[in-house]
């Protein structure tokens, strides 16, 4: 289909949070990535790899310490706030559903007109017209207009997070966890409204999420994080994943089979604790195959075969 | 929203005991000519320290007046002094607390440390400073109060504000391209003063009994002022031979303060519990909803 | 399975009296939960079974009432024992652990005086040298290694899969029979969920009982070996995990079952 266009760009991107201490924690170290337009790329981690400040960083949420963010081939690393509100509406995000998601003082009416009144010259009955268009295409209907978000259940909430960020019709949409804090039926559910609101409006999705199940459903290539590194990139996380953390993630994943019961494997070294270490690979403390040059130097992304990175020693010497 | 709170606002019964009192106590201020059964300045030696009868409720002091209609003039002094003390430091505290909170940097530091040296000031030595210059006065006592009261509000506003700045839908709110004046009246104001409500009906109070306190030592109203604090100084001469010129200037200070209190303790409460999760009634963990 | 159930719930009614409805949060629930073997109770949100666990061990508060049913542990009717009685057990022959490990924990105390105050509450006589020992021990047991340093540490210092293993430490170290872990892993990362139920599955192993309430059937299908489905405070299917499975009874497991992707 010709030639793709990056949407958006992570140049060499570094986040650290206390400039000051010494030696420096990076909570995102040294990550690029291009993100497709059109695609939907994966991004999977536990708690503390990074994923959140990365998905904040492309939206100037945050700001980087190091590194470029492009979008739409224009650096936006260091557009002022004035700068940023001019093209917020062609980026947006959904926030993982927890009670903060949403101001508690505002109705749903409220929480959805908020960034239409901010682009949109139209009048209070079309911009109505809009939001309610908008909510039946997320399942709800105008009822819900006056709701407060406490009123409302889990999936109801994540389905407004959803409206909010597509009333504006954006390009590019972070999904943060979208669909981490819902039952099963619903995620099926919301997995497969984002798929079609992708094909309706032409979306370009960043789907963060540690659900690998969800990750595979709906994503075209996956990105996996440890501690601010990427260390591999594929497009599904199945048996051809060769990073020990990727395999270590797809051996813990429970299937909701009894017939297929994970053996006692033995994940990675136990009771160690979870530390950026000061030189080498940032997974050498819990790795099974870690090697003498594993601790020295930091092992870089390099394409295995199209489409599938890895930055691990192991596979470097092929 | 609001209509939930006040409802459960109404069922506080205490609360709803002290904002009885306080309407009470408004009421007989504004209009105290016409509740009054005397003249608070009318003195008559010869019905000095009368015991309470029906021309004078509350009995008279030891100058004839009658002590019921001092009280109630009183209120104006009282309640009218805590109310704009109260407000002025909220129209100092609270934009400071959230320009500290709100930008941080070196405006943050050099705030709270303002607010440090406010905290620690001792009030009694700067009233007798600005009583000293400036003479004895309720306003002046009251200047005192509000320069140097505004601190704790401007440290609880900031650390609401340095909570809120992170929270999802503030920075879901950028993420919808509003402005950040939109966003601090918005999102951050709001849910910032729910504690600062509550804390100023109570400051009310606490200027009330400083206040009375500092005319009773003769640094602020003076007499013939018709003012509790100096009712209740007045009446130390007489504390064996007449204790009753103690006993009501005492009690209303105690119901007054008490009333706010109550009032206070109640919107507390409320809200609360308002922000509380009510899912484990409704069967569901708390997570789903 | 000729063997006594060591926890036995007999047609459990807990309902809630709210201003201008009852909710039945509980209605009519039966289970039986036998030595060595993982029970699980699945359900949605707003089916009860949060509500279960808290009944079984009389938490529940106004406007919440337990109002029929029996509550059989180890033989003897728990719905029949006063306040003080249900002290003695709780913890000791029954324990639980909970959702948010975190924030289960008393944050400014240290772990040595949680796991010291489990065992004063039900045994006075144990040396402070003894009880430390015991201390290392179970904490051993549940997979932590740097033990002085835990038993040092404050809760907040711990990670949320650190906290969630001293939990069940406590749990053990009061030799209780059946352990009741509601959601025990839904706020932990994969990785570390992996861990806490594998330590479940060797205790297990060793004989403890385990209740795991929870809303996801992975954790279900890889860990339990008889399940409960709960639905609006009823048990609406019933069996082994492959029973449930393979052939679900009623609609509800199958949707369940079928929005597994």
């Amino acid at each position: 289909m010709g030639e793709s266009v990056n949407l958006v760009e992570i140049k060499g991107v570094y986040k650290c949070y206390h400039e000051k201490e010494n030696p420096k924690e990076y909570a995102v170290y040294n990550v690029n990535l291009n993100i497709k337009k059109g695609e939907v790329l994966g991004l999977v981690g536990e708690s503390g790899c990074g994923k959140s400040s990365l998905a904040k960083m492309i939206l100037k949420l945050e700001q980087p310490t190091e590194g470029r963010i492009l979008f739409n081939e224009q650096d936006i690393t260091d557009y002022s706030f004035s700068q940023m509100r001019k093209i917020r509406n062609r980026m947006q995000m959904v926030f993982q559903d927890s009670t903060n998601a949403f101001n508690p003082y505002y109705t749903v009416e409220q929480i959805i007109s908020e960034p239409l009144n901010n682009y949109s010259n139209e009048s209070e009955e079309e911009k109505e017209k809009k939001i309610v268009s908008m909510l039946e295409k997320v399942g709800l209907n105008k009822t819900y207009l006056t709701r407060y978000s406490h009123e409302m259940s889990g999936g109801q909430r994540q389905r407004i997070g959803i409206a909010r960020a597509l009333i504006l019709h954006p390009e590019f949409v972070v999904c943060d966890e979208a669909v981490s804090s819902i039952d099963y039926a619903l995620k099926k559910q919301i997995l497969n409204l984002l798929t079609d609101l992708k094909q309706q409006f032409g979306l370009t999705y960043l789907f963060i999420s540690h659900d690998i199940a969800a990750v595979n459903k709906i994503c075209d290539r996956v990105v996996v994080m440890y501690l601010g590194n990427i260390v591999e990139v594929i497009p599904h996380i199945n048996e051809n994943v060769q990073h020990p953390y990727t395999k270590a993630l797809l051996a813990a994943t429970l299937f909701p089979d009894p017939q297929r019961r994970r053996k006692n494997t033995v994940l990675f070294r136990e009771g160690e604790e979870i530390k950026i270490p000061e030189k080498g690979c940032v997974f050498q403390n819990r790795c099974l195959y870690a090697q003498k040059i594993c601790k020295t130097e930091q092992p870089d992304l390099i394409t295995q075969k199209s489409g599938h990175d890895v930055a691990c020693h192991l596979y470097h010497h092929c | 929203m609001k209509r939930n709170m006040l409802l459960k606002l109404k069922k506080q019964k205490l609360a709803m005991l002290g904002l009885t009192v306080i309407m009470i106590f408004v009421f007989a201020g504004i209009f105290a000519p016409v509740v009054a059964p005397n003249n608070p300045y009318a003195v008559d030696l010869t019905k000095k320290l009368l015991k309470p009868c029906v021309e004078f409720p509350l009995g008279t002091d030891q100058l004839g007046r009658c002590i019921l209609s001092r009280l109630i003039y009183g209120i104006r002094t009282s309640l009218v002094t805590a109310i704009v003390a109260t407000v002025l430091i909220l129209t100092l505290g609270v934009p400071l607390g959230m320009i500290a909170g709100y930008v941080g940097g070196w405006l943050d530091n050099f705030i709270m440390r303002l607010a440090d040296i406010a905290s620690t000031f001792p009030s009694t030595l700067l009233a007798l400073a600005v009583v000293g210059v400036w003479g004895p006065s309720i306003v002046n006592i009251m200047l005192v109060f509000v320069v140097l009261w505004w601190a704790p509000f401007a440290r609880i506003v900031r650390s609401m504000v340095i909570k809120l700045k992170e929270k999802e839908f503030v920075l879901a709110a950028v993420a919808s391209g509003s402005s950040r004046t939109s966003i601090l009246l918005k999102h951050i104001s709001l849910n910032a003063l729910s504690p600062i409500i509550v804390l100023a009906t109570l400051r009310i109070a606490a200027v009330i009994m400083h206040v009375a306190g500092f005319s009773f030592i003769g640094l602020g109203a003076q007499p013939p002022t018709a003012d509790w604090g100096v009712m209740l100084s007045d009446s130390r001469q007489y504390l064996t031979s007449q204790p009753l010129l103690l006993l009501w200037p005492g009690l209303t200070i105690t119901l007054a303060v008490l009333a706010f209190n109550l009032f206070g303790e109640g919107l507390n409460d409320v809200l609360i519990l308002s922000s509380g999760d009510m899912s484990v009634v409704n069967g569901g963990d708390g997570k789903n909803g | 399975m000729a063997e006594q159930p060591v926890l036995s719930i007999v047609n459990l009614k807990t309902y809630f009296y709210l201003e201008k409805q009852v909710v039945k949060a509980v209605d009519g629930v039966s289970l039986d939960v036998y030595k060595g073997r993982i029970t699980a109770l699945i359900g949605g949100s707003g089916s009860g079974k949060s509500v279960m666990s808290l009944s079984i061990f009389n938490l529940v508060d106004k406007p919440g009432k337990i109002i029929d049913g029996e509550i059989w542990l180890n033989g003897v009717n728990l719905r029949k024992l006063s306040e003080k009685q249900l002290l003695k057990i709780r913890g000791k022959e029954i324990s639980m652990i909970f959702q948010n490990p975190t924030s289960s924990l008393n944050p400014v105390i240290k772990v040595k005086k949680h796991l010291a105050e489990v065992i004063h509450t039900h045994n006075n006589e144990i040396g402070r040298k003894e009880a430390l020992s015991m201390f290392r021990d179970v904490l051993f047991r549940v997979g932590l290694k740097n033990t002085d340093q835990i038993l040092e540490s404050y809760p907040f210092e711990l990670s949320g899969g650190m906290c969630q293993r001293v939990m069940v430490a406590m749990g053990l170290l009061a030799h209780a029979h059946v352990l009741i872990a509601d959601e025990p892993t839904s706020s932990l990362d994969l990785t570390t969920q992996a861990a806490i139920l594998e330590e479940l599955m060797r205790l297990k192993n060793e004989g403890l009982a385990v209740v795991l309430i929870t809303h996801d059937l992975g954790v279900v299908a890889q860990m339990a070996d008889d399940v409960y489905v709960i639905k609006d405070g009823k048990i609406v299917d019933s069996g082994t995990v492959y029973e449930v499975f393979q052939s679900p009874k009623h609609a509800y497991t199958k949707s369940l079952l079928d929005a597994v992707f």
